[in-house]
């Protein structure tokens, strides 16, 4: 792998998770993806593991890329800034749709 | 999940951990703001001091080996200047800090200089800068005498631990809500969400940046182990535990034998790495001591690994290993000094310690808004002086920080005691922001007007920095001095952050009391 | 909010003591009691340790590192107790008591 990937696919992989996670909440599937009606079973439960496996891709990624210690630390940083990526599209995304 | 949660936590918990959250913030908000904005520049202060330090941008040089010998002592002989030296100690350049720090004990005073790594002196930085100055305000306040400070610092620390995990316990929806900002509609919901969403989703970091802020001094403010196992000898308990070793003066004089190769035999002992900082107790004395510290660039943990010498004959006195619990202290001290070398991290701790700022400050400003309900238009004195308070533990640090930046460019070089005039210029104007918040507040604090002042000093610190070295941003960018240009992009950033927000607080209309009055929080 | 704590504290514990005095009392067991039960455990821990052959910088590590992550947790717990007067006796209580063993333990070491 380049030198220079891992760092954005590890903070890919966590904003990529945590948008999986963002779906199975029904306000933002509603507000996102169908109005009227919240996801359905099957796709919440997709959609979790999709966020597990991108979650354990991370840390392996930040392990392999950094070492034990630095990339630990480094992934479990990188989960809230994903996350926190994550809801700053999400109310962008909300605002402009209700205008 | 959510359900689990509910039966896990009864709603008289939740209603009992309301009043510790809301007035451990409100009482102690201000002073955690200063500590956490000053924590997220200490992250930095290497790079704020090139910025503040002009004469020590000596660009990128080749961080090879220093010759002690041959490039320090000279400068330590030239700094003492004929006095005889008591100790001193250098820090030796690295990746972040192109030249070396000297601090020299003698006989008759303390003497300070930086030099590069050929054993030039430099003038004199005039400027205690970000290193000695945001850094300390940090984690001491600058109250030194009797470790007051720290006893300060660490009491809000765990009031800090408290709320945050009282405020987990009082979040009903945390995971409904994980995810939720409604930066449109009511200004006291968008708040609250900004307030749960930075709490919710950077807690690990706070809780940890929180914890191993209080282990580092953990043996000074809760000496209970200290006092029942070293009779309280606070000094003896470090010696034991870090592997420190000192002996007093003989008063024989005596002739140093060469540093040289005691760093060689260092980097020996540790199996590669370099020497960070490199002390000498007892200079010129038969029981001269020579400490030679590792370099932590490489690992978390904040072992420096000394390892001491004797002076006079170069042999090796002390290097002893800590104990895997202490060895776990230093690993926890190290997450929070964040010393390491590393790029990506030194950033999120940058923009999380900001996220801390607004954690606290959103706390403060809700809590604002919800007592506006019960006091109408006419807001009484305790409102009022919360209000002034984080009006001027928000802008008026910003103020404050920006103003000395500014003073450290505009003081001329000469002048006396330069670096306590910054110091002066630094509390004056926190304190004349601090009286224009209270002076000013009647239905707001002066949020516009204060953040109209953060752009203006902002962008005057860029230009400053541009009209007084001749290094503008893109002359930093061409000549790859990444630190001056880092700071002066943040500062751009900030002025441009400042003026939109100022602009659009003119703008709003004020506070529509029909509308506050319409709870839709917690729960 | 502020209506909240109030109606819990006159509800909770109020009947023998006014809401002033109440609220003294439980800030200051949440300050002073936590940190003299954390004092106590750190005390008590480094003795223990120490007995039971650590090094003692390593016995004095361990137990403050314990009795730091206490701390937060004991102060809160100060709030959600019911009647305040427990919070006190079990927090200003088990402090002097751990203090009190630890001081037993110093003195069974050789």
């Amino acid at each position: 792998m380049p030198d220079v990937l891992p760092l954005p696919g590890l903070f890919g992989l966590c904003y990529l998770a945590f948008a999986a996670l963002a779906l199975t909440v029904e306000r933002h599937w509603r507000d996102l993806v169908d109005s009227r009606r919240g996801p359905p079973r099957r796709t919440v439960f997709r959609l979790r593991l999709a966020a597990l496996l991108c979650i354990a891709a991370a840390l392996s990624v930040a392990v392999r890329h950094e070492g034990a210690g630095f990339g630990i630390l480094l992934w479990a940083l990188a989960l809230s800034a994903g996350a926190l990526a994550v809801s700053a599209t999400i109310a962008w995304r909300t605002r402009s749709a209700r205008g | 999940m959510t359900a689990r949660k509910r039966k896990l936590i009864s709603p008289e918990l939740r209603a009992a951990m309301l009043w510790p959250h809301t007035w451990a913030g409100v009482t102690l908000g201000g002073l955690l703001m200063l500590i956490f904005f000053m924590g997220s520049l200490a992250v930095f202060a290497s790079e704020i001091d090139r910025w503040m330090m002009p004469d020590t941008r000596v660009g990128a040089v080749e961080v090879g080996p220093v010759s002690l010998d041959h490039a320090v002592v000279p400068v330590v002989e030239k700094l003492a200047a004929g006095r005889a030296v008591r100790d001193w100690f250098v820090q030796l350049p690295d990746e972040r800090r192109p030249v070396m720090a000297f601090r020299v004990r003698t006989e008759s005073g303390n003497a300070a200089g930086v030099a590069t790594t050929d054993g030039t002196l430099l003038p004199p930085v005039g400027t205690l800068g970000a290193g000695s100055f945001f850094y300390p305000l940090h984690y001491s306040l600058l109250l030194k005498a009797g470790f007051v400070g720290y006893w300060i610092v660490c009491f809000a620390s765990v009031a800090m631990l408290a709320g945050l995990i009282s405020g987990v316990i009082i979040h009903a929806r945390i995971f409904k809500d994980f995810f939720t900002f409604r930066s449109w509609g009511q200004f006291r919901r968008s708040l609250l969400d900004l307030h749960n969403l930075t709490g919710v989703l950077v807690l690990p970091f706070h809780l940890m940046i929180t914890i191993t802020g209080i282990v580092i001094v953990l043996p000074i403010v809760l000496p209970a182990g200290v006092q029942a196992l070293y009779g309280g000898n606070l000094l003896r308990f470090y010696d034991d535990a870090l592997g420190n070793y000192s002996r007093p003066r003989s008063g024989i004089a005596a002739p140093m034998a060469p540093l040289d190769p005691m760093v060689a035999e260092a980097k020996r002992l540790w199996g590669g790495g370099e020497a960070a900082v490199v002390f000498v107790y007892n200079a010129g004395d038969a029981a001269s001591v020579v400490r030679v510290n590792r370099d932590t660039g490489d690992h978390i943990s904040l072992d420096v690994q000394p390892v001491f010498f004797d002076g006079v004959t170069g042999a090796l006195l002390k290097y002893q290993s800590p104990g895997p619990v202490v060895a776990t202290h230093r690993v926890l001290s190290g997450l929070h000094f964040a010393a390491f070398e590393h790029w990506p991290l030194r950033w999120l701790y940058f923009l999380f310690g900001l996220a801390g700022c607004v954690l606290i400050g959103t706390g403060m400003l809700y809590w604002m808004e919800k007592r506006r309900v019960a006091h109408g238009r006419k807001p009484g004195m305790g409102w009022r002086s919360v209000a002034a308070l984080a009006c001027g533990s928000t802008t008026g640090l910003l103020i404050a920080t920006l103003a000395m930046m500014a003073a450290n460019r505009l003081l001329p070089a000469g002048i006396p005691s330069r670096e306590l005039v910054e110091v002066g210029v630094f509390f004056l104007s926190w304190i004349g922001t601090a009286i224009h918040a209270a002076v000013r507040t009647r239905t707001d604090p002066p949020w516009s007007v204060q953040c109209a002042a953060v752009a203006l000093l902002a962008a005057a610190c860029v230009v400053l920095n541009w009209i007084t070295t001749g290094e503008h941003p893109v002359r930093a960018a061409a000549a790859a001095d990444w630190a001056v240009l880092g700071v002066d992009l943040v500062l751009a950033l900030t002025a441009y952050v400042a003026w939109r927000a100022s602009r659009r607080l003119v703008r709003r209309d004020s506070p529509d009391l029909s509308t506050l009055a319409k709870v839709t929080d917690h729960a | 909010m502020m209506k909240t704590g109030r109606r819990l504290e006159t509800r909770a514990g109020g009947r023998s003591l006014p809401p002033r005095l109440h609220t003294t009392a439980r800030v200051t067991a949440a300050v002073f009691g936590a940190y003299g039960f954390a004092w106590g455990l750190a005390a008590f821990g480094a003795e223990l340790g120490a007995l039971a052959g650590m090094a003692p910088a390593e016995a004095v590590t361990a137990s403050s590192l314990l009795a730091l992550v206490t701390l937060p947790a004991a102060a809160l717990w100060a709030f959600a107790v019911p009647r305040v007067a427990v919070g006190w006796a079990v927090l200003g209580g088990g402090g002097t008591l751990l203090i009190a063993a630890s001081h037993l333990a110093g003195m069974s070491a050789p």
